[in-house]
């Protein structure tokens, strides 16, 4: 566990610095945790590079960790209320920080996300939730599709 | 007037299939409640495949916090319906609706045992049907050569002529099984278990328990805490469990 006054760096693919509390970042991301007890996060000198991870996902990631860190005491609803307020992304925002919650790790984040990508798709026609999540190409042959709307019309 | 237009198209949503990785859409799949799999996996090939995989289905169930309870009818020898029964119970409910589910081959005879999900049916002559209703997907495995083996019946069913027949799921070894004994031509008692991942029959080297050496009303065993039970009907409510393990032990 590292100390809660100490700061680390982090560097979107913009080559912005973030400068985050370590016991924040530690707590939920499994990769930084991992980088700090092994060492080879240099304090004086070292920056994490998130070259997959721009400024605007990296900001939306610390601050869902900060929230989280300073008030995982909140009763589950409010921490429910301020977690839906912070998925209220478009899909692209959304899908950005389900890249960046995998690439770091971050359990609790990935987990809101699936739950809002699968309420997204629950319950859905089939033609709904291809335009929701913007598959064009299904990839089943014409032959595959029209048996499948055949075998289930009511899917679609 | 074009500003506008190339910024929407920059905004333009991505296809979640080309951006994520396999992995990422699986664990939102598996997030999915089974009543929806069927409708889901016809949205795209991926997901059909990624649904279709023989560990998703293990890995869903594991992944349910309240696995759902379904009761799966069989209507005559070719068609199914299931009924939701964890909205049946609710008390808001106004009706449940069956659904009819298409089975993997028409011919059915009744014999339908469920565990974890997967159901074994049978088909005669000859081989049973490993069927997983929630993707629609089945393997099959003959049982040819206990008709052969067994005495002079012409038609072997293992529903009418087995002494003992059971279905169950071996944790240790991930892997679904069926064990039938059956009176051989030689006059010995058989004792068969089949595995379906290697699609091969063993023979068990191990004697029938005592109460059950003879022919039995109740033949068909039922599976329990890793094990698969029979009751014998001499002393009312006797019960000689057969333990699924990697050994195959006879209790």
């Amino acid at each position: 566990m590292g100390s809660p006054l100490k700061k680390i760096m982090l560097c979107s693919s913009e080559k912005e610095i973030f400068s985050v509390e370590e016991q924040v970042m530690v707590q939920h991301s499994v990769i930084i945790n991992n980088m700090i007890e092994d060492g080879s996060y240099n304090y004086e000198e070292s920056k994490i590079p998130l070259d997959c991870v721009d400024s605007k996902t990296l900001k939306k990631v610390i601050d869902y960790c900060t929230y989280h860190t300073h008030h995982h005491n909140d009763n589950q609803e409010d921490l429910e209320a301020w977690d839906a307020q912070f998925l209220n992304v478009d899909s692209n925002g959304l899908y950005d920080l389900l890249m960046a919650a995998n690439y770091l790790e971050i359990r609790n984040l990935l987990d809101l996300i699936y739950r809002t990508i699968k309420n997204m798709i629950k319950g859905k026609k089939i033609d709904e939730i291809r335009r929701i999540l913007n598959i064009k190409d299904h990839g089943f042959t014409p032959e595959e599709e029209e048996q499948n709307r055949k075998e289930y019309p009511h899917f679609y | 007037m074009t500003m506008k237009q190339s910024s929407m198209e920059k905004k333009k949503l991505k296809s979640i299939n080309d951006l994520f990785p396999p992995e990422l859409i699986r664990a939102i799949l598996l997030r999915i409640p089974i009543k929806h799999l069927v409708c889901v996996r016809c949205v795209s090939k991926l997901w059909n495949t990624l649904i279709s995989d023989p560990n998703f289905a293990k890995s869903h169930l594991d992944h349910s916090l309240a696995p759902s309870h379904r009761c799966l009818f069989l209507q005559g020898n070719s068609h199914a319906s299931s009924v939701d029964l964890d909205a049946l119970l609710q008390d808001d409910n106004d009706g449940v609706d069956a659904i009819a589910i298409s089975l993997p081959f028409k011919m059915i005879n009744l014999l339908m045992i469920s565990v974890l999900g997967f159901v074994l049916l049978h088909c005669e002559p000859q081989f049973f049907i490993l069927w997983n209703p929630l993707t629609d997907s089945s393997k099959r495995v003959s049982y040819s050569h206990m008709v052969n083996a067994a005495t002079s019946y012409e038609h072997f069913s293992v529903r009418r002529e087995a002494l003992l027949y059971g279905f169950g799921y071996d944790g240790s070894q991930d892997d679904y099984v069926v064990i039938v004994a059956y009176k051989g031509k030689d006059g010995e008692n058989h004792f068969d278990l089949c595995c379906f991942r290697s699609n091969s029959w063993v023979n068990l080297d191990a004697a029938l328990p005592k109460l059950l050496d003879r022919d039995n009303l109740k033949s068909k065993g039922l599976f329990c805490n890793g094990a698969i039970h029979w009751s014998t009907h001499e002393y009312g409510f006797h019960i000689a469990p057969i333990q699924v393990s990697p050994y195959y032990e006879a209790a």
